[in-house]
Order: structure tokens, then sequence, then C-alpha cells
């Protein structure tokens, strides 16, 4: 079963690994992004970051569209990481609808705005946060299983 | 909370190092750093110490310091030695103090104690030579 679905901007990261896996007894995470299945180098530098106990999946968005929606994995307990509001929606174009959306680290630079302490979107992004509240998914900025979420949607009122 | 935790280092990077902890984990409770600076009053930190550990209701500790032979080590080492219920740990890492924090609960303060000196070794590698091993 899918426990969490999150995006990321550093995928697999120490608060990944030591805020959500343990917490959520998570045992498998799903990793679906176009560059790094293409990357055997970034690749390796993910399964470096996970614990041995841990299963490692990288899947292009397609591949990985195709394998949540089988039952492969449903004696898993899986964490689904992607790294932007953009591939979410690829995702569900695929096929696949995710219940729910949480939101971790999305990266600052020049021409972003901060919404949160950790999350700052450019127009793209937030074109696409939009159109995944219009979907009606719930998507929920909190760093660690323990925070209060935040949702996005109050955040981007005025956008 | 059955175990409460104390970290103890030259200058601060214990206390920074908590923080960063909780970066990843989030808040924790039952947990307290203490930095020694040059010309620090020892007496007064081992008054603290005794302090947190006689008037607490947890009733194992761990300590952590950072090099085996420095003031903390010596401090605690003085004050703790005849005391089973505390163990203290040196050579405190990041990965340490998250094991510690993780099984804290489920294990009894001398199991806890083996397994962060476990992890702390494993967490000390040459990431190339890791990632050419993985590569293959």
């Amino acid at each position: 079963m899918i426990v969490v679905l999150r995006i990321d901007d550093r995928l697999i990261h120490g608060q990944v690994v030591e805020g959500w896996l343990n917490c959520l007894r998570i045992n498998h995470i799903v990793v679906c992004n176009n560059d790094v299945a293409n990357d055997e180098v970034q690749k390796t530098f993910l399964r470096m970051a996970v614990p041995e106990n841990i299963k490692l999946s990288v899947f292009s968005i397609d591949e990985g569209a195709e394998k949540l929606n089988s039952p492969t994995f449903k004696n898993d307990r899986i964490m689904v990481l992607l790294s932007s509001p953009a591939d979410v929606l690829k995702l569900i174009e695929k096929g696949f609808i995710p219940p729910k959306v949480n939101v971790g680290c999305i990266q600052y630079y020049p021409g972003k705005k901060q919404i949160h302490q950790a999350v700052s979107v450019g127009p793209q992004e937030i074109k696409c946060f939009q159109e995944l509240c219009e979907k009606g998914i719930n998507v929920e900025i909190k760093l660690l299983p323990t925070d209060k979420g935040i949702d996005i949607k109050n955040l981007l009122k005025n956008e | 909370m059955s175990i409460g935790v104390i970290i103890i280092t030259h200058g601060d990077f214990g206390e920074k190092m908590l923080s960063a902890a909780q970066e990843m984990i989030g808040k924790q409770d039952a947990v307290w750093a203490f930095s020694i600076f040059r010309g620090e009053n020892l007496e007064l930190i081992k008054e603290n110490l005794k302090n947190i550990i006689e008037n607490n209701k947890l009733k194992e500790w761990i300590i952590l310091v950072d090099i085996p032979g420095g003031t903390p080590a010596r401090i605690c080492l003085s004050l703790f030695l005849k005391n089973d219920d505390v163990e203290i740990i040196s050579g405190v890492n990041l990965s340490s103090l998250l094991k510690l924090f993780s099984c804290r609960d489920k294990l009894s303060v001398k199991e806890i104690a083996e397994q962060i000196i476990f992890d702390s070794h494993k967490s000390i590698q040459n990431l190339k030579s890791k990632f050419s091993e993985m590569k293959k």
C-alpha cells in the first residue's frame, strides 16, 4: 500500500530517511523521476542513501504510474517520492491518482516566491499545485510526520 | 519516555548537532545539551548535571560526549562511574544521536549503548569506495 506520496526536490535525504521511514514503518521507497531513472550515477547515489533493510525502486514517470497501479507492491508499505508537482500531474495523466499529496522541500531560487520555510514556488509550480487542488486532491505541506500539516490551498489563495 | 539523554561537548557542537537532529526527526523530549567553553566553571557544570539526573523522574540515562579523553568525558566519568543507570559513550556523531532517539523507547540502556556504537561505526565510510562497490 502507498503510505505517503511526497514531493521533495531533494528526493531521498536525511529528513526522509530518518524522519519518515521509521515513523510510518515504510519498507519500500519508490522514486518516480525521468532524469534519475536514466542516470546510473544518480541511481547509485540514491541507493547509497537508503538503509539496507529498505527496498528502493527507481522508475520513470510512465513506468511508475503502471507499477503503482498494479498489485505488484501491494504487500509493501510504500513511500513514493517525486521531485515536482508537474511530475504528480504526469502520474495522474498516466492514470495513477494519489489520494493525497505531501510536500516536503522545494528549494528557493531567484524569481520564486517563498510560501513556507521549506517551500518556494515559481509560476509553473503555482499553476501545477492549483491544478492538483482543482482536481480535489489534498495537498499538504508537512516536513515531518510529527509536524502539523498545512493545506497548500491556504498559502496560494492570493496567487 | 524512560531514558534521558545528555550531550556534552567541547564548544557548542553538541547543541548544534542536537538542533540538526531535530531538524530531521522533529523536536525530542528529555534531552539536554551542554557546551563547555574555555574557562568554563566546571564545578557549576557538574552541579547542573547532578541536578538534572538526581531530580528527574527518568530512571536511566545515556550521556554522549565527544572525545574519550576530553573534559566532558572526564567530568561525566568522575560523577557517574559508580552509577549503573548511566551509560557514557564517546564519539558522539549525528548517526549515533539519531539512532538513540529512534530506539530509546524500545531497548534497555545497555542495549542502546551497544546499538549506537555499532551505528556510529557503520556511518563512517569512504563514500567513493562505497559508490564503486554499489555500482557493480
